[in-house]
């Protein structure tokens, strides 16, 4: 078994001739890991999930390798990567949730016999099964990404790519899909996760946080060694979160404090 | 629309085929005006049976009809003009002028095929998803496969637009208030203003149209969509007992009126003299 | 100005099977001149209360009043004849008809809104505002709004470009197509084509939606100045954080009613969870820390250094 999922090296990308948008992106992603990849508006994340995503052709000098597997052009077929995009309503193809579950199903040639079980195996992962016969129109965004997810995932990926998938949906749409990437976690330890995001909350669950700005890495490492450097993050744009940034306040009165989540940190500060 | 009626649970390319089958038949002249409104008599009791089989309100149909009688008196009058030198009995003068049956019979000719089409329309419409419509018209459109006709992808262009009708609309809500907010007024207002703010809804609905489509295309691409390549299919349409039944009846129903039609059979006159005969039989006349 | 509600209710599709009671007996005064966050759980009826503001919906029943304009379900003629009928009604209980009693005298009171002076005085910014753009340029865009309502040419490219300016919007900016600016870019240009109107009250519907923490602050400043300037705004926002650092008061509603009316201060004190609002991790915190037994005064942190000064001196007194 490949060691990484997901390779990528030396990454260009410009939109018209002035603008480079990536620049000698290097990184790999280790199989069965959650990364995040953070950056402001315009560091290039986008783009690159676009490019991973197969959207974007890659250029001349750039490699990206799937499970070794290098990719060439967007009409490839992408089966090892599922992704699901910002807006719920323009990935949701299907009359019903059934229906947009089987779509996928109907593109890998699933037999017919097969659908109902994996579309309700599937449905139940994310929590929808009460909702299979609902139409987009009475879901809310949060039950209308879940219910993309499960239509990606029913089509047995090796990499789970979320592109800002929760940029537009409500609080409580965030945490029911922050809720459901845990548990995928535990359930589907295989699974490869890749999350593009500006919620930092959403990324101290990750393995590991990738920080874009201006078409390159800057940083690479694990929450904990990411958010230590607070100066840096601030001068590209980038806030703290939460629990870092009160340790960060906190070490600034003189307090130390060695919590590593804000439950014990209370108990920590008020015995 | 939700029920669960006998209609409801009927294949819809049956339905379909029996809709056809009817408006052809709406449109046969029979022997002589008393045999047309005969038959038409019979039509709508079959589909007054239709509609009660399929939970319809027959009261609903009335109100949509309130819009019609306003038409059918101008098209009466069109008729008494066109009609006034044709053969035909005289029903009165004014005056010099002759009003002829012909321009009446044709008037109600056309007002009742126009309700029996409103009502079969609507029992295929309440007791049929449009998205299985979809699939009917895609099954009757699969022989045009050989000649390279994009059925399927005509098909799945119907279904999403389906789809995607409820968000379209939403769309259009959001737009019209983001624009009424900013001055535009799109009930009263001059032409001028109304145009513009025509203008301010469908170029807003039109970008953004377009945009959802581009990302749609990536979506489905990121699941594998290729519509030249095999697929299997989720939704099967299966014929059950139901749709023979229903197959049998518009086959008979269609075969007995076309006999009727093509041996110019006069069964309003047989039955009219036959109950002549029976009221006499019975010392009535 | 003060926009005040007077037992408002709203049914989407009333009469109809697919009726929808969005709002019940609401009675509400916003303060000219406030910072007034409206928040809730989704389907709360929040976006569904202050569309009646500029007329986008007229009440059900009930009678809003925005300076002395009245919005009522129909014409003032029509509704005072209904409230009089159910005033002289056998069948409507006394408890009503003291309800319709002050109702009439507030109808009495007011006239009829007239739909261009009320849109002129309410500016009001959707979600995601950027799907409302359509010119050719940026600048005739921001324009728009200011020529629908009379406005010459010249004078509404001045707002125009004041208004683009407020929200940082340059001149290179000015003649270029909306289509092709990037996101954060459209949403200013956007909510430059609203302020171009200089609206007296400004409404405002999670204007922050999408943006990055740091434009999202960026974007509120804007709002912050202008309120300064004596706009009184209404927030709309699932944000806690800007709730409390912006607003001046808080109108929390549940299930299309009015359940608190109060400050930023006094609500991050005690959040009941049956309001179901979605805390973020720096309230949830210092509620943590209050239930521990800290005598932590919520209502003086704003921010999160705050917080952290206030701990470092409640455990030196703690000594």
């Amino acid at each position: 078994m490949n060691k990484y999922a997901l390779e990528i090296m030396n990454l260009n990308y410009s939109y018209d001739k002035n603008v480079e948008v990536l620049n000698g992106v290097t990184f790999n992603v280790k199989a069965g890991t959650y990364v995040s990849v953070i950056g402001h508006n315009g560091s290039g994340k986008s783009t690159l999930a676009k490019l991973i995503a197969g959207i974007l052709d890659v250029g001349k000098g750039s490699v990206i390798k799937v499970f070794g597997k290098p990719l060439s052009s967007y009409d490839d077929e992408r089966p090892d990567i599922g992704i699901v995009f910002q807006n719920p309503d323009n990935q949701f193809i299907g009359a019903t949730v059934r229906d947009d579950i089987a779509f996928g199903l109907e593109n890998k040639r699933v037999a017919h016999a097969e659908m109902d079980d994996i579309i309700n195996e599937y449905a139940a992962k994310v929590k929808m099964s009460e909702f299979l016969d609902k139409e987009p129109s009475n879901l809310s965004g949060g039950q209308k990404q879940r219910v993309a997810i499960a239509g990606v995932l029913a089509m047995k990926p090796r990499i789970l790519l979320l592109d800002e998938a929760t940029a537009m949906l409500d609080p409580r749409g965030k945490r029911e899909i922050k809720e459901i990437v845990t548990e995928l976690r535990k359930e589907v330890p295989d699974l490869t996760i890749i999350s593009i995001t500006h919620d930092l909350e959403e990324t101290l669950h990750s393995d590991e946080i990738i920080v874009m700005n201006e078409g390159k890495i800057v940083l690479q490492g694990t929450p904990e060694d990411i958010y230590k450097n607070h100066e840096t993050l601030t001068s590209i744009r980038l806030d703290l979160p939460f629990i870092f940034r009160i340790k960060l306040e906190l070490e600034k009165q003189g307090i130390k404090v060695k919590s590593k989540d804000l439950e014990s940190l209370a108990e920590e500060l008020w015995p | 629309m939700p029920a669960d009626s006998f209609m409801h649970k009927a294949d819809p390319r049956i339905k379909f085929f029996g809709l056809v089958v009817f408006m052809v038949l709406i449109f046969l002249k029979f022997a002589n005006p008393a045999m047309d409104f005969l038959m038409y008599g019979i039509y709508a009791v079959v589909v007054f049976i239709l509609m009660k089989v399929t939970k319809l309100k027959i009261f609903s149909l009335f109100k949509q009809l309130k819009s019609l009688w306003f038409m059918m008196i101008f098209l009466l009058i069109i008729n008494i003009f066109t009609f006034r030198n044709s053969e035909g009995n005289i029903l009165f003068m004014i005056g010099n002028f002759a009003i002829k049956d012909a321009a009446l019979y044709q008037t109600l000719y056309i007002f009742i095929r126009l309700v029996l089409m409103i009502a079969l329309t609507s029992v295929l419409t309440a007791s049929t998803r449009p998205l299985d419509l979809t699939y009917a018209i895609e099954w009757y459109m699969s022989p045009l496969k050989v000649i390279r006709f994009p059925v399927h992808e005509i098909a799945m262009t119907l279904s999403i637009a389906l789809r995607f009708i409820p968000t379209l609309l939403d769309e259009t809500g959001r737009i019209m208030r983001a624009q009424e907010s900013r001055g535009v007024d799109f009930k009263g207002g001059k032409v001028k203003e109304k145009l513009r703010g025509v203008v301010a809804l469908i170029v807003p609905l039109f970008v953004s149209a377009l945009q959802r489509s581009d990302e749609l295309a990536n979506a489905m691409i990121a699941r594998g969509y290729d519509p030249q390549a095999k697929r299997t299919r989720y939704r099967i349409l299966r014929f059950t007992w139901r749709d023979l039944i229903v197959l049998l009846l518009a086959v008979s129903f269609l075969t007995l009126v076309i006999l009727l039609r093509v041996y110019h059979i006069d069964l309003a006159n047989m039955l009219y003299v036959n109950i002549q005969n029976l009221l006499s039989l019975w010392g009535l006349k | 100005m003060a926009i005040k509600f007077h037992h408002i209710y709203f049914s989407y599709a009333p009469k109809s099977p697919f009726q929808y009671d969005a709002l019940h007996d609401i009675n509400l005064e916003i303060k000219q001149n406030s910072f007034t966050a409206v928040i809730g759980h989704t389907g709360s009826g929040k976006s569904t209360l202050v569309q009646h503001i500029n007329a986008l919906l007229v009440p059900t029943s009930g009678a809003v009043k925005v300076e002395d304009f009245l919005i009522l379900p129909c014409k003032k003629k029509k509704y005072l004849r209904q409230l009089n009928r159910k005033l002289k009604s056998k069948k409507v209980s006394a408890e009503q008809k003291q309800r319709l009693a002050f109702l009439k005298s507030i109808v009495e009171s007011g006239a009829a809104y007239k739909v261009k002076e009320l849109r002129k005085k309410v500016g009001v910014v959707f979600q995601f505002p950027e799907y409302q753009l359509f010119e050719e340029t940026v600048i005739k865009d921001v324009a728009f709004g200011p020529k629908n309502f009379g406005v010459s040419n010249e004078e509404a490219l001045a707002l125009a470009k004041n208004a683009l300016t407020l929200v940082g919007i340059d001149e290179s900016f000015y003649s270029r197509s909306p289509f092709e600016l990037s996101g954060g870019e459209k949403r200013r240009v956007a909510i430059a084509g609203i302020l171009a109107l200089k609206p007296e009250i400004l409404v405002l519907d999670e204007p922050t939606a999408g943006l990055d923490p740091l434009s999202a602050h960026e974007m509120m400043e804007v709002f912050a100045n202008i309120h300064r300037a004596g706009t009184t705004i209404v927030l709309v926002t699932h944000d806690m954080d800007l709730v409390l650092r912006y607003a001046s008061d808080v109108v929390v509603m549940k299930d299309g009613k009015i359940v608190e009316e109060t400050t930023p201060q006094k609500l991050f004190a005690d959040v009941k969870e049956e309001y179901s609002l979605e805390v973020p991790a720096f309230y949830a915190f210092m509620q943590a820390l209050v239930q521990r037994g800290c005598p932590l005064d919520i209502t003086k942190i704003n921010t999160v250094s705050d917080l952290a000064k206030m701990v470092k001196n409640l455990k030196e007194q703690a000594k």
